[in-house]
């Protein structure tokens, strides 16, 4: 006697409970044939394999870096609630202002850019080998401390024998009463964003003393800081 | 001014271990301009959109962009937020908007194998699966032609009801449910076959 055994998407329909009404038969015929069982218990176990899939990964640093580049490129900020009846009579005063505050953006932007670029590269230069890493230790394999480092945002550095940063540094010490406090600020950010990428890509080089795109990679990071500073005290002399 | 550093965290599978009302207040703040609230809130939910991004790209640097598009088009529109609806899943409404049109936008794509590196930063908090199982879902995930991928991960991974997909993807219910099938069992062939 032949079996006719549900069709296959029967027994997927039948896994997920959408075969309704129609389940009865289904079931019937699959807790006598070990045929079916089995196919029901491997689909199961495949359900049970992406339902474990981890729902969260964590975004290299540079996306952030990217988002705030780009919404400070263009992309308008939600109007301020709060502010909008203060801000309802925009003076003229006010408008400089924020004219000075936006050719303040330009440089700080592109370094931004720099940035997220610069990390990016570094990254891309790490991947084979913290995949040769992975595969060799397996599900323990931890990534190693430069790269974990080159992801993670926040590394404090000093410059304080860095002759060049001094000298912006004390250029914006000297304008604090005329530059606003958060411009300031982002200078300090993004040069110690700037620095932060030149020093992680030494390290990285240092442990990979071979890796000729490390070896670019430092040399550009260096140029790009200096420039990024070179171009704040041309700014601030223009100020 | 625009810079703000996020503190470091593990990453989550969800953002349940905030309050709600923690969440609603941040996105207050940032619908008032508030980049701090905004960056809290990045780093609460960009966990969450990039491994959406990850395996809607199959790609690790087409998903970063996807994350970014994603999270300015948060910013722009954070005004028109309701806040009767959940913060989190009008994020990855429009996360998967910014991949879909991406898609469409490059049809010339091709399915890459997902990159492995990336999956070391994964939390594996709450779950006794192993690492390598994990690995080789991913993988296999990358393998996929890009519909097919998307229709999977969007219902099978992420839930997604087959009329909500019905509408973003112009397929019928029926197709999508064909697709998911075939989807599977490419899915377990490969899983079977690596392990």
């Amino acid at each position: 006697m032949t079996i006719h055994h549900p069709a296959e998407h029967t027994l997927h329909q039948l896994v997920d409970g959408d075969l309704g009404g129609d389940s009865a038969a289904t079931e019937a015929h699959v807790s006598r044939c070990p045929q079916c069982a089995a196919e029901v218990q491997r689909i199961e176990r495949f359900r049970r394999t992406v339902a474990a899939a981890s729902r969260a990964m964590v975004p290299p640093p540079t996306v952030w870096t990217a988002v705030q580049s780009r919404i400070a490129m263009g992309a308008p900020a939600p109007p301020p609630s709060s502010a909008k009846s203060e801000g309802a009579a925009t003076t003229t005063g006010a408008r400089r202002r924020r004219s000075a505050r936006q050719a303040w953006w330009r440089p700080l932007i592109a370094a931004s850019v720099v940035v997220a670029v610069g990390a990016g590269v570094l990254y891309v230069a790490n991947q084979d080998r913290r995949s040769a890493a992975t595969n060799a230790a397996g599900s323990s394999a931890v990534p190693n401390a430069v790269v974990r480092d080159a992801m993670l945002p926040g590394i404090a550095l000093t410059d304080a024998d860095d002759a060049i940063v001094e000298r912006l540094r004390t250029a914006i010490a000297r304008e604090r009463n005329v530059m606003p406090a958060d411009v300031a600020a982002e200078v300090e950010a993004q040069l110690g964003a700037l620095t932060t990428a030149m020093v992680v890509t030494q390290a990285a080089l240092a442990g990979d003393p071979n890796n000729v795109q490390l070896e670019a990679m430092v040399d550009r990071t260096r140029r790009q800081r200096e420039e990024y500073v070179n171009s704040m005290l041309a700014l601030l002399a223009d100020y | 001014m625009y810079s703000h550093r996020l503190p470091v965290v593990a990453a989550s599978d969800d953002t349940s271990g905030r309050k709600a009302d923690d969440i609603d207040a941040l996105v207050r703040r940032a619908g008032a301009g508030d980049h701090g609230a905004f960056a809290s809130l990045y780093q609460l939910l960009s966990p969450r959109v990039y491994a959406l991004s990850l395996r809607l790209c199959g790609d690790t640097h087409d998903a970063a962009e996807v994350t970014q598009d994603a999270f300015v088009r948060v910013w722009q529109r954070l005004a028109t937020f309701r806040h009767e609806s959940d913060f989190g899943t009008w994020v990855h409404r429009i996360a998967v908007n910014a991949a879909l049109e991406r898609f469409r936008s490059d049809r010339r794509r091709q399915a890459h194998v997902t990159s492995a590196p990336m999956l070391e930063l994964v939390s594996f908090a709450g779950s006794g699966e192993r690492l390598d199982q994990r690995l080789d879902l991913e993988q296999a995930l990358g393998r996929l032609p890009q519909l097919a991928r998307t229709v999977f991960v969007l219902r099978e991974i992420e839930g997604y009801p087959y009329a909500e997909i019905s509408a973003l993807l112009n397929m019928t219910e029926v197709a999508l449910r064909a697709q998911v099938y075939r989807t599977r069992k490419s899915l377990m062939q490969m899983l079977e076959h690596t392990s």
